[in-house]
């Protein structure tokens, strides 16, 4: 009997450690407490990620809008809003810790007037851009403004080319002078035809007429100068 | 020529054998009968180097045929011939034509002697 009672107050111990160690489940709630704000806080991370990544879309569209000065600036406030936003998540849950409904009210309404005044500024961003995209819409136009000014003034170019023309037809009037060159030509071709003419009636007139011809010599025979070919007639 | 400052003479080469010897003789022998440049022009504008065709052409120039016959069948001016002929071997004219002024310098042609003849034509007129 008495080994019964033992084993049964061993039970009983051991059920009671059991239960102590059941009562220490309830730790993990602070731990759950606990990681809830880690997940807040990943949930926010994520939330400023995504913000960061509209902060760089928007400052790329600035940056290509050319209005860098006012990206950095909208770049500062949302920088500041997510300051703010961090802040409102921590502050979020040190509410959900303490279930202070009205404190959480009172506390979560003053970030949402600066949330809807950065969704203000981000609706008013584009408007902005859009004001950029209308004056770079205007820029073309008067770009297209120049270019028409440019071309009308490759046009009068191209005028005062068509007018050139007629004038390098008058060269080519010039290249009719110049075929009169080509008579001039004509005439030394003439002048060319003389001469042979010349030689012939040299030739037909007894060689060298008027030029003293003695066998193989023709011309002065005290001349200084002596002309000497030698030659075969094949 | 016309203003006596210069003379042409006229140097046998035979390159071609007894066809160029043959015109060569035959215008030497219608020399004697003044009719030597009438024969350099034949045969420098038509190619019959015969002893019938020089013979016919002396007769279409109405020259003494018999004394033509003679002179180019004795080779009366062999002798002559080939002495120019050695002489322009000597002075280095390998090539027809070649032309030298007054003996002197290389072998020159057409437009290089016009320059040259009158070059010295006009150093002559300096000189007076």
């Amino acid at each position: 009997m008495l080994l019964r009672m033992g084993l049964i107050l061993v039970s009983a111990a051991l059920l009671l450690a059991a239960c102590t160690s059941e009562s220490d489940e309830p730790q993990p709630l602070s731990a759950q407490v606990a990681e809830q704000p880690q997940e807040q806080s990943a949930m926010a991370q994520a939330a400023d990620q995504a913000q960061q990544a509209q902060q760089q879309e928007q400052s790329a569209t600035s940056y290509v809008a050319g209005q860098s000065e006012s990206a950095d600036d909208e770049a500062v406030t949302q920088e500041n809003t997510e300051a703010e936003s961090s802040e409102v998540d921590e502050q979020t849950v040190s509410v959900a810790a303490d279930s202070a409904q009205q404190s959480q009210d009172s506390e979560t309404d003053q970030p949402v007037p600066e949330q809807a005044e950065s969704q203000r500024q981000t609706s008013q961003q584009p408007s902005q851009q859009q004001t950029s995209q209308q004056t770079e819409a205007v820029e073309p136009e008067e770009s297209q403004s120049e270019d028409e000014e440019q071309v009308a003034a490759q046009d009068q170019d191209g005028q005062e080319e068509a007018e050139r023309v007629p004038a390098q037809g008058g060269d080519g009037e010039n290249d009719a002078a110049q075929g009169g060159d080509g008579e001039n030509d004509a005439a030394q071709g003439a002048d060319g035809g003389d001469a042979e003419a010349m030689v012939g009636m040299i030739i037909e007139s007894g060689h060298r007429a008027g030029l003293i011809a003695n066998r193989n010599v023709v011309g002065n025979p005290d001349a200084p100068i002596v002309i000497t070919e030698y030659s075969d007639f094949l | 020529m016309r203003t006596g400052v210069a003379r042409f003479e006229y140097s046998h080469i035979i390159n071609h054998g007894p066809p160029s010897m043959l015109g060569a003789l035959a215008t030497e022998c219608g020399g004697d009968q003044g009719a030597w440049w009438s024969f350099h022009d034949h045969y420098m504008s038509q190619w019959d180097f015969s002893r019938e065709g020089a013979i016919a052409y002396a007769a279409s120039l109405s020259l003494d045929t018999e004394e033509f016959t003679q002179c180019l069948d004795s080779e009366q001016y062999l002798e002559l011939v080939e002495g120019q002929h050695r002489q322009a071997i000597a002075v280095g004219a390998n090539r027809t034509p070649t032309v030298r002024i007054n003996g002197e310098g290389a072998a020159i042609v057409a437009d290089a002697l016009i320059e040259q003849v009158l070059t010295l034509a006009a150093e002559l007129a300096a000189e007076g």
